[in-house]
């Protein structure tokens, strides 16, 4: 029979002003196995763990229960100052006498006795648990980053420099991601390609990042420490080793089509660099716009080149890497304006969103930073800028706020005064949002030296007449309606997890939220890692955020990576759904049921296997099983029915009584 | 072959040239439309006391006595329209109501009777593929508007018949006759409904010269001013209520408007009957039904020139 200690926890007043702490420790002196019963004001301090501990050793404790808060808060703590006395972990059980007990009752009489009977079935529980150890796995110490923008770049380049190896997978042709778009980055207006160039060179020179470009996960095995990634390296037509980079090629592609790193604003050939200082500055031949390559349709890229690095004949390759811990880097899109069509997105080539803008504004852009319309390369003398477009819109666009359109609109507003002094910005929106070190100072900045005039309401409709681009809305700060013929409209549309998000998350098994972004464990405490172990989030997949932040989160998934890599073998927690072979039928139904992949049927032997490392405890093969071979660690069919016995009985008893 | 079809008041004075065209095309166009049997009004707007029992026993009973002939039911007055539409959604999700009114008109009805505006029957029926074969009058070189104004559009989940803020049926269906369809912002803007009634009526009892502003006239005149610079021949329209605002209300445009270009306007079907080699003099476009004829361009455009296949 194990000796059992029971505490109970004041929390200050909040289980003591609702439980009798005194009678509920006297009821737990007499419940059948109990050695010791105590009360204390914080169990959770220093004095409170100590008189745990103490208590294990003079009354020779086999198991203990705690009655405080809720598991998920003070659990570890317990379990930990436990196994410093020398008792396994596993044997210290909480009975959750607040969260469940004092914070939702006011009747002291009835709280007391419910309390009472929480225990009373904690502590049959512990009288059947198992001693465990954690489980424990081989560690990779080599990581994979999924996306070279920013936040890729900064996880690969933090994890590299600390001495372990990275594969960065990029699926377009350079890294840089949408940092690379733009122009100059708020709130200090300095140049985005000139601070991000360094670090893409970083990557490329780093003797730790193995860099793919142009290339995509197709599936990822295993868990944990000991992930198998197989990588699509889709053919660009052009040897890596040999392009030197001069573009000879580019010039006789017969072949121009829009050129997508701006937005459509320009145009390339089929052989192409995205932009001047792409990484790795080799030129891809992109299949799609080519005149035809089976057969071969034109040759002129292959005959120009002088150094023979024109390969026809690439096939795409599978490449597969082994690693450790994989961190999520997917960014984000522009959602497509076109949906909402009060906006007239796509009508009129003057109204553009503010990527477009960011083009326009860039040194490196279309127009070399000048600020002209699409449509007839006009100057414009009159930008209207419409915040929360299709943000903050539960109907048609997205419920979120997109965070950063306030601050690169107040921006886009000021950079187009710099560079149009007789021009005049207005903006749309519905509350400025300007929270971040020196953010509400650089819009203030925008409204009092470059004269920006924030007008608070929506746009109802905006079109084209006469050669202008006529913007309706309301000013709900006067109570009128607005009309204001501008020379183009720049829309400030939701930002969106970027395209095959969706697909990606399900090939890695990690999980989305409602609007489609990269979950957390925890939206507070663990922001940078994913439900699924050995997963961790960097940048704006996981939510709308800004650079400052992106490259924040980035460096805290490369900590987690690191934290990971400090260890020598993965541990797990052993509180996982076993398998009783004698009770198995092999029937193959938890199989099919396991989330995570963790179990397999042996068909020979006719017995289902765990794969210990990947439970994760959920206990969906525990009920699925018909035979009742799966049982979840000391929380078994047993150790439920005895809880509930024994709460049945001192309910029977009180009745007598 | 027979479908039913519901003309409503309006088709049978003011808007004759409408119900003509509609029946005509169709006709043409191999289908009869067989007028639903001791129909009345619909109701004319759809009414803002949902639980008056009177607002919703005219449609339904309209939508129930349209079975004698067939489950769809064909009606074309943007009105009308929206008033079958929107008291067949308030009965298919209130079974309690449809009880009440069923019993109170002494017809059994269940809700599956199909409301379909004339432009979806040619579209999803007929076909529009259908229709540009069999085109007798080129059209190429009218330029027009189309313009749908609010009740074929709003409210959009009980309605449903297009995208309320860029609606195409129409833009289609004239592509389909081959006219030259122009990009318009304001086909779906109001024209200013029912106030056409008391800013008329307040318009003549004020004094001269201290007359109130006029919403209808404010209204049509961003739409008919747009359609104007943009270069439109005609306005097409489904609703005899825009009709009349949209063209009569131009006699005070002209009025107040410095270098307003008048623009006339005519229903969609009218202009199918024009493309379908249908005599034009049968549809009311003269001086009576319209305060802009549009016959002039038409004849100018179409008429004068020789007649395909």
């Amino acid at each position: 029979m194990k000796r059992i200690g029971v505490f109970v926890c004041w929390c200050g007043s909040n289980i003591a002003s609702t439980v009798d702490v005194g009678k509920v420790v006297e009821a737990a002196k007499k419940m059948p196995g109990v050695v010791h019963a105590e009360d204390y004001k914080y169990l959770c301090s220093d004095p409170g763990q100590n008189i745990v501990q103490k208590a294990i050793a003079d009354h020779n404790l086999d198991a203990v229960v705690i009655s405080a808060c809720t598991p998920s808060l003070h659990e570890p703590t317990f379990r930990k100052a436990c196994e410093l006395s020398g008792l396994n972990p596993y044997q210290c059980e909480i009975a959750n006498i607040r969260e469940q007990c004092s914070w939702v009752h006011d009747d002291p009489e009835a709280a007391t006795r419910k309390a009472v009977l929480v225990i009373r079935s904690i502590v049959e529980k512990v009288k059947l648990n198992e001693s465990l150890d954690p489980i424990t796995a081989p560690l990779t110490k080599r990581a994979m980053v999924i996306g070279a923008g920013i936040s890729g770049i900064q996880s690969a380049l933090d994890i590299a420099n600390a001495g372990y190896e990275v594969v960065l997978v990029e699926r377009e042709p350079a890294i840089g991601g949408h940092m690379a778009q733009l122009s100059e980055t708020f709130p200090t207006l300095d140049c985005s390609q000139c601070i991000l160039t360094p670090k893409m060179v970083e990557v490329s020179r780093h003797p730790n990042i193995k860099l793919m470009t142009y290339s995509e996960v197709l599936e990822v095995s295993g868990f944990v420490g000991n992930f198998t990634a197989k990588i699509l390296k889709k053919p660009r037509y052009v040897k890596e080793d040999v392009c030197t980079n001069c573009g000879d090629c580019s010039d006789v592609c017969p072949v121009v089509v829009p050129n997508e790193f701006d937005r459509g604003l320009s145009s390339r050939h089929a052989i192409y660099v995205p932009f001047p200082q792409a990484v790795p500055a080799i030129y891809t031949l992109d299949a799609n716009s080519c005149l035809g390559l089976f057969p071969l349709a034109c040759e002129n890229c292959r005959n120009a080149c002088e150094v023979d690095a024109i390969d026809y004949d690439m096939e795409p390759e599978v490449v597969e890497e082994q690693v450790g811990a994989i961190v999520v880097a997917t960014g984000f899109d522009v959602f497509p304006i076109e949906e909402i069509k009060e906006y007239g997105y796509g009508k009129c080539p003057d109204i553009i969103d503010g990527l477009h803008f960011e083009r326009l504004l860039s040194a490196s852009g279309p127009t070399q930073g000048e600020v002209r319309r699409p449509s007839d390369g006009k100057v414009p003398k009159e930008v209207v800028f419409v915040q929360c477009a299709g943000s903050r819109d539960t109907e048609r666009g997205k419920p979120y706020c997109s965070k950063i359109c306030c601050m690169y609109t107040a921006k886009h507003a000021m950079l187009y005064k710099h560079k149009v002094h007789d021009g005049q910005a207005y903006i749309f929106y519905i509350d400025v949002r300007a929270a971040g070190k020196n953010y509400e100072e650089f819009y203030q900045r925008g409204v009092e030296e470059d004269g920006t005039m924030y007008l608070r309401g929506k746009a109802s409709k905006i079109f084209e007449e006469d050669g202008k681009v006529y913007v309706w809305g309301s000013d709900t700060l006067t109570g009128k309606k607005i009309e204001i013929a501008a020379d183009m409209v720049v829309l400030a549309a939701p930002i969106i997890p970027s395209v095959g998000t969706a697909e990606l998350a399900k090939k890695l098994r990690i999980q989305t939220d409602i609007n489609g972004f990269l979950s957390e464990v925890h939206p507070k405490l663990r922001p940078v890692e994913s439900i699924t172990a050995g997963y961790f989030l960097a940048g704006a997949g996981q939510a709308p955020k800004d650079i400052p932040e992106a490259v924040a989160q980035a460096s805290g998934a490369a900590s987690k990576v690191l934290d990971l890599f400090s260890q020598n073998e993965v541990h797990h927690d052993p509180m996982i759904v076993g398998i009783d072979e004698d009770l198995c039928s092999g029937c193959g139904v938890c199989v099919g049921v396991c989330p995570y992949s963790a179990r397999e049927l042996d068909t020979e032997r006719k017995k289902v296997r765990v794969i210990e490392v990947l439970c994760e405890g959920c206990g969906a093969c525990g009920a699925a099983c018909p035979t009742g071979a799966a049982q979840q660690r000391n929380l078994t069919d047993r150790q439920v029915a005895t809880m509930v016995g024994a709460t049945l009985d001192t309910l029977t008893e009180e009745t007598e009584e | 072959m027979k479908v039913a079809y519901f003309p409503g008041c309006t088709l049978k004075t003011k808007a004759k040239g409408l119900d003509d065209s509609v029946v005509d095309t169709a006709r043409a166009l191999g289908y009869d439309l067989e007028e639903v049997p001791d129909w009345t009004c619909c109701g004319a707007t759809f009414n803002l006391s949902v639980d008056n029992i009177m607002a919703l026993a005219p449609p339904v009973r309209i939508l129930a006595n349209a079975q004698q002939i067939g489950k769809e039911v064909v009606t074309v007055c943007a009105g009308c329209y929206n008033v079958l539409k929107r008291a067949n959604y308030t009965v298919r999700n209130d079974p309690e109501k449809l009880q009440k009114i069923t019993d109170f008109i002494e017809l059994d009805y269940n809700g599956d009777t199909e409301v379909l505006h004339y432009l979806e029957f040619l579209r999803d029926r007929v076909g529009f593929e259908k229709i540009s074969k069999n085109l007798k009058r080129d059209l190429g070189e009218l330029k027009v508007v189309p313009y749908y104004g609010c009740q074929l559009l709003r409210p959009h989940e009980e309605v449903l018949l297009d995208d309320p803020e860029n609606p195409m049926i129409l833009d289609n269906m004239l592509e389909a006759i081959g006219c030259d369809v122009l990009e318009f912002p304001h086909k779906g803007e109001c024209c200013g409904a029912f106030l056409t009634v008391c800013s008329n009526l307040e318009a003549r009892l004020a004094e001269p010269g201290d007359r109130p502003d006029n919403a209808v006239s404010d209204c049509s005149y961003t739409i008919v001013n747009s359609a104007g610079k943009r270069g439109a021949d005609l306005i097409v329209l489904s609703c005899p209520l825009c009709q009349y605002n949209i063209d009569y209300s131009q006699e005070r445009i002209i009025k107040e408007h410095y270098g307003f270009k008048q623009v006339p306007s005519l229903y969609f079907s009218q202009l199918l009957a024009l493309a379908l080699g249908l005599d034009m003099n049968k549809y009311s476009l003269d001086d009576k039904h319209h305060f802009i004829n549009p016959k002039g361009v038409i004849e100018q455009k179409v008429l004068s020139q020789r007649e395909v296949a």
